[in-house]
């Protein structure tokens, strides 16, 4: 009887140990749903969603601050993903946050009307606008994400966001003979 | 040498070929139009940068546009003219291109030589420099992927080597007969390009397939393999069936191996060129003749006189039209389409002008070439899984794609489709299938596309935050050494400990004695060092009020 109950303390402290061990070895640094949740977001840093850039958010939702449709750029779809991820019911987006983006957007700077004040540079969370001080202002296209940040501090509101053109690369066939015409 | 193809590929189908024979399939030659439109991305992969001005004058076989990009090609005046600028024009597929515009002369004079010395001898002749003249000759491949063919022997990069050189005279697609038409007229030229193939490349072996029901094209290319007389060349009959010419079916027919999945034919030790590339390649390196033109088949039932005919590249297909006597019939707007029946693209203008892709050009009633609009739903007959040659289960896609679960399509392998439209074919229930899987590939395309930019934009985001908060430490940094600089001079004249004084009695002392050293110095500071000694001083105030 002694030596079973002394057995099966000594067995439970060796495997307490064990797993103790492993606990601290083993730890992982981050919170792994944040980072699955963080590459489920577009990443365009717009703030949209009332926290300073996705992964703020990603960790909102992960400690059950944020609810999963406060992200008007990822859109439906990236709802869908959010609540397909975290095993909850999809809800449309909520309207108090932004509406979606009917297409991907680029902001454009009215070149002859920037006076060169750099507070759109400042705010670009990307880094894609480059100029200097009284020197005009442009937008790397291809970096541009379209989050709309640069266009409140701008004091001649000289930026647009435009569509995207289509080009070959991204050009999409419809979906079926009827709907496309085709 | 002649033997028959010992394999098979799975799938396919017999299809009414529609096709131009004998003296119906030569080549006539095409007018000039008034304008030619030279689209500077003729090939796939990034376009060509033009290199002339308008108002310039170019003979034929002048450079138009470099391929100053890699994977760009190069892109040369097809007749001599004047060039007039440049315009975004219409190709068709949704596709906009800018083209260079060409205003013919009507004098047709070439420039002799464009591409440098005539090469006589493939074993003679470097690997290197026959893949130079490759590129430089605008070569891609002319069965209508437009694959830029230097690429293709360019092996070293790939860290691959090519035993066995195919040359495709499969022409399976119904109403095409381009290619038939150059085995026909083209017969040495096409051997000997296969030779130059072998040579720039290293491979050992040359396989010339050609379709079996294609008597004269096999005896045209025999004759020239004879006259050849080379032990690597070997001519092989394929059976004709649908898709036959597709890359991965016919490497599966001659050599009963299958193209790995997402891999190239060049994991096998392969590379496959149509017939017409071979034949503009041995005229790119014995006559320094850049690609200018290609032969087209205007075909269809709505065109007056069928032929095939050798065009300028940048011709309107509005000419082609006009030169085969119009179009008949009781549709005065007939259905066109570039490319064959199968796989063709519909165009929606006459100008189009001709790429050097484009193969055909099939004018047909609306009725006769568009699928029935009214399809019913899938009976999981299983005939298109049948038909298949790329050994795919076309209904599972097919109600994945529907039900746009394009991941779990993607799962059962939608981008190995070939899109041969076997599967629409035989549908007894008239599913546009091949839209649907387009569609899908598009759209998974399009989500790749998405991912990888928001990558990126993660990427430039923390990239930017760790710069930020570097400048913030900098900045922090910097303000500490000053103000350590300040207290050690402070020290030795107070009596008061420094360490007594709060940082706010410091900072206060440290402006009395700046204020004073200021007034005896007459250096006069400027505005900008001002703001920052406002802006540290709020600062450090800030500092003491959150310390305290």
């Amino acid at each position: 009887m002694l030596a079973a109950i002394g057995m099966f303390a000594g067995l439970a402290l060796m495997l307490g140990l064990i797993l103790g061990g492993a606990a601290h070895r083993l730890r992982v640094e981050s919170n792994p749903l944040v980072e699955s949740i963080d590459a489920l977001l577009p990443q365009t840093q717009c703030g949209q969603c009332a926290y300073p850039g996705c992964r703020p958010y990603a960790e909102a939702i992960a400690a059950g601050e944020a609810d999963i449709n406060q992200c008007p750029p990822g859109g439906e779809d990236g709802v869908l993903a959010l609540a397909e991820l975290l095993g909850r019911e999809p809800k449309p987006l909520n309207p108090d946050f932004g509406t979606a983006p009917p297409a991907p957007m680029v902001a454009f700077i009215r070149e002859d009307e920037c006076i060169g004040c750099t507070l759109c540079i400042q705010a670009c969370p990307v880094d894609a606008i480059v100029g200097a001080n009284k020197l005009m202002h442009t937008v790397i296209r291809d970096e541009c994400t379209g989050c709309e940040l640069c266009i409140p501090p701008c004091p001649v509101d000289c930026i647009d966001l435009q569509e995207l053109p289509a080009t070959t690369p991204v050009w999409a066939w419809p979906r079926s003979a009827q709907e496309g015409g085709a | 040498m002649r033997q028959k193809a010992s394999h098979d590929f799975p799938g396919g189908l017999r299809l009414p070929g529609h096709k131009l024979y004998g003296a119906r399939a030569r080549t006539r030659i095409a007018p000039l139009p008034s304008l030619l439109r030279l689209p500077l991305r003729q090939h796939q992969g990034p376009p060509a940068t033009p290199c002339v001005k308008p108002g310039q004058h170019v003979l034929r076989g002048d450079l138009l546009a470099t391929a100053s990009t890699p994977g760009s090609v190069a892109i040369h005046a097809s007749s001599s003219g004047w060039v007039r600028g440049i315009q975004p024009h219409y190709l068709g597929e949704g596709d906009t291109v800018d083209c260079i515009l060409l205003e013919p002369d009507q004098h047709d004079h070439t420039r002799s030589q464009p591409l440098g010395d005539c090469y006589t001898d493939p074993a003679d002749t470097p690997a290197a420099e026959i893949i130079a003249r490759i590129a430089a000759a605008g070569i891609v491949g002319l069965g209508g992927a437009s694959f830029p063919s230097a690429r293709k022997l360019q092996t070293g990069e790939m860290q691959a080597s090519l035993q066995h050189v195919i040359l495709n005279g499969a022409e399976c697609e119904p109403y095409i007969s381009c290619d038939g038409a150059s085995m026909l007229e083209d017969a040495d030229a096409i051997v000997r390009g296969g030779q130059w193939l072998c040579a720039a490349s290293g491979a050992q072996q040359l396989s010339i397939a050609i379709e079996d029901h294609h008597s004269a094209a096999l005896d045209s290319i025999r004759t020239a393999v004879d006259a050849a007389n080379d032990r690597r060349v070997r001519l092989v009959p394929v059976p004709s069936r649908y898709p036959q010419g597709g890359e991965r079916q016919l490497i599966q027919s001659l050599t009963g191996l299958e193209v790995p999945r997402g891999g190239l034919p060049l994991d096998l030790g392969l590379a496959v060129f149509n017939v017409a590339t071979a034949a503009a390649i041995t005229e790119a390196m014995e006559q320094a003749q850049p690609l200018t033109e290609r032969i087209v088949t205007v075909t269809g039932s709505a065109i007056a006189n069928p032929g095939n005919w050798r065009v300028r590249l940048g011709t309107p297909i509005a000419t082609l039209i006009a030169a085969s006597g119009g179009i008949t019939g009781a549709d005065a707007h007939p259905r066109m389409l570039m490319g064959g029946a199968m796989m063709g693209i519909v165009l929606h203008d006459n100008e189009v002008p001709v790429s050097k892709g484009f193969n055909c050009l099939l004018v047909g009633p609306t009725e006769e070439l568009r699928p029935a609009a009214a399809s019913h739903p899938c009976i999981r007959c299983g005939d298109c899984v049948d038909v298949c040659p790329a050994g795919l289960l076309p209904q599972q896609l097919y109600w994945h794609c529907q039900a746009q679960d394009f991941q779990a399509a993607a799962d059962l392998h939608l981008n190995a489709c070939i899109e041969c439209g076997a599967c629409a074919v035989v549908c007894p229930s008239e599913l546009p299938l091949v839209q649907y899987y387009r569609y899908a590939k598009a759209e998974l395309a399009a989500s790749a596309l998405e991912r990888r930019k928001a990558e990126h934009a993660k990427a430039r985001y923390t990239a930017r935050s760790q710069r930020l908060e570097r400048e913030q430490a900098e900045r922090e940094a910097a303000r500490q050494r000053k103000q350590a600089a300040l207290l050690a001079a402070q020290a030795p004249q107070s009596a008061q400990p420094a360490s007594a004084a709060s940082p706010a009695v410091q900072a206060a002392l440290a402006k009395a004695r700046a204020q004073a050293q200021k007034s005896t110095t007459t250096t006069k500071l400027s505005p900008a060092v001002q703001a920052a000694q406002e802006r540290a001083r709020r600062a450090r105030s800030n500092d003491s009020g959150s310390q305290s």
